[in-house]
């Protein structure tokens, strides 16, 4: 009896400690394409190979990487659109429950939106209106989308519009709309901010900020760390198909002597507003073998143990990195 | 030096987008243009690369007017790599279009030899835009126009290529118009900024 009691006293304020499970979780994430060389034989082609994020409820996390690092790709993965070819390993955790096949076509659209990157997304033989009013699950659809495209910025006439009478700036607040007007807890924004001018970038950032106050949970994903930077909780930087680290958008400051991954500190560096330096060499192109770190080939810090093996993300400094030497 | 003289351009049925503009760039300057989304940047760029004629006005290089017979001394650079090469055609070919390979300029923009043999979709956003700068920065080119050049780009990338296009500007005395919507970027790299608006009087 007495030990039965002790250990309930134990377990109870264990229980109360652990935090909640975060809502979106991935863990290990690896996705492989299998290609047809020449006639039947097979290759596969790596393109992520170590993703790792969580996401709690009103949360944005930036997912910041190079072209070709396969970003783009995560939301597909996330979303179980790929093409058949394509087989992930790893886990995808949403509301603390493994994100199946089944649960994810359930899920999407409804519980997990994307706002594409492409501004070509939209049924091209539709009116805008009726498309947001599509992703509305009350009876008074046409109401609850004239309001939201009153929020943001959409005169009331644009609803009656096909697509291709819309400048991209608009389509961009159109797909913004249908992830406002859904009940979705997870969004995922690809992309949404090249080729906007600056008035139209901080419309979009805010846009995602607003969504992020309404207790959405963002995956935000870009290549523009000063975009990330303005509104994101925390950084996830993407290299080479892994998560290299995990920064708090504070630890962006000065030389960055607070950041994690030598990679991010040349990122950073790189950006015109700073020293503007530029490090050499290319990151590995999809499918190049990599044995040891991703990066290495680049670092201005790496040793033989670097070139070896795969370094694992590990928490440091209320971040997280896959470094030995950080 | 390289000149836009009163020039006035519209899309038909559709009012007048450039009115008046005048521009003059010189040999081994960089000059930075910036303005709204859908103001007329990416026209006068194809315009100032004879691509498409003005309607009104005239552009010059060192007092000839255009059209350029032979090689054209301006070439464009685009936002968007991927749309700009032959899908088909493997990166030698894409190269060799404008002229023989120059290797010590695919050395100096980092173009690995091995990327040659690669169709454009095997290559990224940033290696592809390497390409695009090699075929444009043939032995003939005297004026380059960067139409958001690295606006697609990662910061490390960015400051790879912009770096190179510099070295080039001071070593082949060559005149740049960098067209973007970042300040900070056009503050860092330009001689000189200007603002899309004070060029025309609509």
């Amino acid at each position: 009896m007495e030990i039965q009691q002790s250990q309930k006293k134990e377990n109870i304020p264990l229980a109360q400690n652990e935090k909640s499970p975060p809502l979106f979780e991935v863990n290990h994430l690896a996705l492989t394409f299998r290609q047809y060389e020449k006639g039947l034989r097979e290759s596969n082609l790596r393109v992520i190979r170590n993703f790792d994020l969580s996401i709690n409820q009103g949360e944005i996390v930036a997912v910041v990487g190079a072209s070709g690092s396969g970003k783009s790709l995560l939301a597909d993965t996330i979303l179980g659109i790929l093409p058949e070819h394509a087989e992930t390993s790893g886990n995808i955790l949403f509301q603390g429950k493994i994100l199946t096949k089944e649960n994810q076509i359930r899920l999407r659209g409804k519980d997990i939106v994307l706002i594409p990157q492409s501004t070509n997304a939209l049924d091209p033989l539709m009116k805008v209106g009726k498309q947001v009013q599509s992703v509305v699950k009350n009876k008074h659809k046409k109401a609850v989308q004239e309001r939201i495209f009153q929020k943001v910025g959409l005169a009331k006439d644009t609803s009656d519009r096909y697509p291709f009478e819309l400048s991209g700036g608009m389509i961009r607040r159109v797909l913004v709309s249908t992830a406002m007007v859904s009940d979705a807890k997870l969004v995922i924004a690809d992309e949404p901010t090249p080729g906007l001018d600056e008035q139209a970038r901080d419309e979009a950032i805010q846009y995602m900020k607003k969504l992020a106050t309404e207790g959405k949970a963002i995956m935000f994903i870009t290549h523009d760390i000063t975009a990330a930077l303005e509104i994101a909780d925390k950084v996830a930087v993407f290299y080479a198909g892994e998560t290299v680290e995990i920064a708090n958008t504070e630890d962006f400051s000065g030389k960055g002597e607070n950041l994690r991954h030598p990679y991010t500190k040349a990122l950073w560096n790189a950006l015109p507003q700073n020293d503007f330096i530029p490090l050499k060499g290319i990151q590995p192109l999809p499918g190049e073998s990599v044995s040891g770190c991703v990066f290495a080939a680049r670092c201005p810090i790496a040793t033989d143990v670097c070139t070896e093996d795969v370094p694992q993300l590990r928490p440091l400094n209320h971040g997280m990195v896959r470094c030995y030497h950080a | 030096m390289l000149e836009a003289r009163e020039v006035s351009y519209r899309y038909r049925n559709h009012p007048w987008l450039l009115q008046h503009v005048n521009l003059q760039i010189h040999p081994g300057e960089v000059v930075g243009l910036y303005g709204k989304s859908g103001a007329g940047k990416t026209t006068l760029a194809t315009i100032l690369a004879g691509l498409k004629q003005p309607k009104q006005g005239f552009i010059q290089i060192d007092g000839h007017s255009y059209p350029m017979e032979g090689f054209h001394p301006v070439q464009l650079v685009w936002q968007l790599p991927e749309k700009v090469v032959n899908p088909k055609w493997r990166m030698k070919k894409i190269l060799t279009e404008a002229g023989p390979l120059d290797s010590d300029l695919l050395a100096m923009l980092g173009i690995n030899k091995t990327w040659l043999n690669r169709y454009p979709s095997e290559l990224s956003g940033g290696e592809l835009q390497r390409f695009c700068l090699a075929r444009a920065l043939g032995p003939k080119t005297k004026y380059l126009i960067a139409d958001e050049m690295t606006t697609m780009l990662d910061a490390i990338t960015q400051a790879q290529i912009w770096h190179t296009v510099l070295e080039l500007v001071q070593q082949r005395n060559i005149g740049i118009l960098a067209i973007s919507h970042d300040s900070s970027l056009l503050e860092r790299v330009c001689d000189r900024v200007i603002n899309f608006d004070t060029l025309h009087s609509v």
